[in-house]
């Protein structure tokens, strides 16, 4: 919640972003970020990348030691150490990484509202318009249900490819 | 392109921990030199000091005659066979053993040519595009030591080479890779804590213990002229018994001690009770008697609380050594008997050599 | 021990890989100090940069009883729901050590992770036509504390289930075969390896409480506010700083627990190391 709003501090017109290039002389007009799609991306990716950062540190911390000091002695250079070694190792929880991370945008609620604006409604917002405004629970229980139903297809498929619930734990 | 290894007065701290102490060991071009040592003593770190993935505090590590504490390990041309294998997963066998060629940017025919030759070298020829994690313990091994040897390297490592392996395979892997280290004429230097494959497969030991190597030596010289207590009853089973300049002293002349007897228990053998008077003797009661194929194993507990082992030819006739009974044990050959000088003087003696 | 096998592997690699990752925690410092700069300002609107330095808006916020009422619920919500979601949690992950078969421990895990990815609105909609059928619960905090706890339950299956897996798998059998009945084995084997991660888990599901909105937004009762919902609403209208007042005092709230904790946890593996070296030289 306060890192959606230090964000929105940042994006609004004269906000801090603009104080800042104006400041650097790159920019003399307010900046219309604010209440775009472009504004939520930065926001959305801060607050999931620990979802990301965590599964894929935990793979890093378990890399075979003696599978890179093999390729070091035989004479690997950083880009096939990388190639050979590392990525095969963390390449599944980076694809678990990113899964979670995209079932768990889709279910996003504050940050879209407050940075995105009207025109940039998520699922979420939409039901809650309908439950809370428009007063149409049938709909918005129509809509949660298919968001839920699609969200756990998703995940379900990508757990029997990739193995995501084994990252966890 | 087999190298002389020299490694001068070798110092490693890692944290406050004084890992090696000073560690000098020279290898001829093509000698197979085994360190071996219980774990602690620092012998992985020396091996990791050669291939260049352990930091020197002090001292020099010479290839032929060239300083390589700064080169780092990519350029040092090590072959290392890790006790894990270390075999890179999601590549064929093949791929493996072309790994260090790749890494050198050789064409890809050539890569191709030497994987095929070094698995042939290792009774694999017809491996190459299996996946690593098809195959045997004993066959990774294997897989191992072709990579290993791929880039031609000055000095090839083993650490602990035989440690995933079972009793079986590993009696056979052992004379396997001292024939092919022998082909191919490589400076080998290898870790283990088992004696029995020291032995077998090195042309001279080093033991280490505590950080320092106390003897470097072939394993008769080892077995037979141990410098210190530690090496005797390190490498094979011994008997220690107080003794001066000539041989071991009999009981209640153990203040005349100038040093310390190795008998090892094929050099004892089993006294009448009656002829024990005029010679060095220990007397005991038989704790243990075991048939263990080519030989008796006798144990004797003596008085004095110690427990003396002896090996007996599977023949002998053994009616009156049961459990229980009272035994005289003396030595086969006094020339066999080692003598351990540790006088002060003696020390000097073996400090200055 | 050698130097890091990573480090040396991947090489002057590392400048280009640590730059990235130093631009990249610029996406969480910078909000959040632009949040904490305009709250010292004299002005009665939010302006970056601040104009003068003053406190007045903390102590507006903390003699406001709007926020505080909604800082107390929030307490009350977080508290509860931190409890009820460490029970479950900890319940389906020792119930998962229990089960035999490799299938059916796939699915129970399974259906235990998939929470997290739900949508949070999904459970608010749900909880949201029980709280229009059900008039007894209308009014209170019962149905958002439960819907609280059914969120933040994932994240503390996943922490101790991770803690029992590694531990030695033959202690329970090795206990049973001693004559120890299960609640016994529950109580001096099972709990005693776990209680750090439950900490974990708890300290975590609080965070995830503390800072969850949606739920907020359909099922507190009319007039009640949590604190996340205030700052929603403080946040859509006129932007006082008392919003960017508020959100500086819960993050520093949040650090110092955070802090205390990983300084709990630490002494606690220090201990642990100090222990098994004593055992090993001993």
């Amino acid at each position: 919640m306060v890192r959606t709003i230090g964000w929105m501090l940042l994006e609004l017109p004269t906000g801090a972003l603009f104080w800042l290039l104006e400041k650097a002389h790159l920019r003399t007009e307010p900046i219309d970020i604010y209440q775009t799609t472009g504004a939520m991306y930065p926001a959305m990716i801060a607050v999931m990348l620990p979802f990301a950062v965590l599964p894929i540190l935990a793979a890093i911390l378990g890399l075979d030691r003696e599978q890179l000091n093999a390729a070091t002695v035989f004479g690997a250079g950083p880009v096939l150490t990388f190639g050979a070694v590392v990525l095969p190792a963390i390449r599944q929880a980076m694809i678990s990484a990113g899964v979670l991370v995209f079932v768990m945008s889709l279910g996003f609620y504050v940050t879209p509202l407050l940075l995105g604006g009207p025109s940039n409604m998520t699922v979420s917002g939409i039901i809650n318009g309908q439950l809370n405004n428009a007063n149409r629970a049938d709909v918005g229980a129509a809509m949660s249900l298919l968001l839920v139903g699609g969200t756990v297809a998703i995940y379900l498929v990508a757990d029997r490819l990739f193995k995501v619930s084994e990252r966890w734990g | 392109m087999t190298i002389a290894l020299s490694i001068q007065d070798v110092h490693v701290t890692l944290g406050h921990n004084e890992v090696l102490k000073g560690v000098s060991l020279d290898a001829a071009p093509g000698e197979f030199v085994t360190l071996l040592g219980a774990s602690g003593s620092g012998k992985t770190t020396l091996l990791n000091v050669i291939a260049g993935l352990q930091h020197v505090h002090r001292g020099h590590v010479l290839f032929d005659g060239q300083s390589v504490e700064r080169r780092p390990p990519r350029k040092r041309k090590v072959g290392v066979v890790f006790q894990s294998y270390a075999l890179f997963p999601r590549m064929s066998v093949g791929e493996n053993v072309a790994f260090p060629l790749r890494a050198a940017g050789r064409p890809k025919a050539e890569r191709r040519r030497i994987a095929q030759e070094m698995l042939d070298l290792v009774d694999l020829g017809g491996m190459a595009d299996r996946t690593t994690d098809s195959l045997s313990g004993g066959q990774q091994q294997r897989v191992a030591l072709a990579r290993a040897l791929a880039a031609n390297p000055g000095i090839l490592l083993l650490d602990e080479p035989m440690a995933a392996l079972d009793k079986q395979l590993r009696e056979r892997m052992q004379v396997e890779i001292k024939r092919i280290q022998q082909r191919v004429g490589i400076t080998t230097l290898s870790v283990t804590h088992d004696q029995a494959e020291a032995m077998t497969m090195s042309d001279r030991v080093a033991i280490m213990h505590h950080g320092r190597l106390i003897q470097v030596d072939t394993p008769e010289q080892l077995y037979r002229r141990p410098v210190n207590e530690y090496v005797a009853s390190f490498l094979g089973e011994a008997n220690l018994f107080p003794a001066d300049g000539q041989g071991p002293l009999g009981s209640g002349m153990t203040d005349r001690a100038t040093g310390t007897a190795v008998i090892r228990p094929e050099d004892l053998v089993v006294l009448d009770p009656r002829q024990g008077a005029d010679r060095w003797h220990v007397r005991g009661v038989v704790s243990l008697l075991s048939f263990q194929g080519s030989r008796f194993r006798l144990e004797l507990a003596t008085p004095g609380g110690q427990t003396v082992v002896c090996s007996l030819p599977p023949h002998t006739d053994v009616s009156l050594l049961l459990p229980g009974s009272e035994a005289t044990l003396g030595c086969a050959e006094p020339r066999h008997v080692h003598i351990i000088d540790t006088t002060e003087a003696g020390r000097l003696v073996e400090l200055a050599a | 021990m050698t130097d890091s096998p990573l480090r040396r592997g991947i090489g002057w690699w590392r400048l280009p890989v640590l730059g990235v990752a130093l631009l990249t925690s610029l996406l969480f410092y910078v909000p959040f100090l632009v949040v904490v700069a305009t709250s010292w300002t004299e002005t009665s609107f939010i302006i970056f940069p601040p104009q003068g330095f003053s406190a007045t808006w903390y102590s507006d916020v903390l003699l406001d009883p709007e926020w505080m009422d909604a800082f107390k619920v929030s307490l009350r919500v977080s508290a509860a729901g931190t409890v009820i979601s460490v029970v479950l949690g900890t319940l389906g992950a020792l119930a998962l050590t229990r089960l035999r078969s490799r299938a059916a421990r796939r699915w129970v895990r399974t259906l235990f992770i998939v929470p997290m990815a739900i949508p949070p609105v999904a459970y608010a909609v749900g909880l949201y036509s029980v709280n229009l059928e059900v008039a007894a619960l209308g009014d209170n905090l019962a149905l958002l504390i439960l819907g609280e706890a059914l969120l933040a339950m994932p994240y503390v299956f996943v922490m101790v289930s991770s803690g029992l897996s590694q531990a030695d798998p033959a202690l329970r059998p090795a206990a049973s075969t001693l004559g120890a009945s299960w609640p016994l084995i529950v109580w001096r084997i099972d709990l005693p390896m776990i209680a750090g991660h439950m900490l974990a888990g708890a300290v975590f599901a609080f965070a995830v409480i503390f800072d969850e909105v949606v739920l907020s937004v359909f099922l507190a009762p009319v007039g009640v506010k949590t604190l996340p919902l205030q700052m929603l609403n403080a946040s859509q209208e006129a932007l006082s700083p008392q919003l960017t007042a508020a959100s500086t005092l819960v993050s520093m709230l949040a650090v110092l627990l955070l802090g205390a904790f990983s300084l709990y946890s630490n002494r606690r593996t220090a201990r642990a190391r100090r222990r098994a070296r004593k055992a090993t030289t001993a």
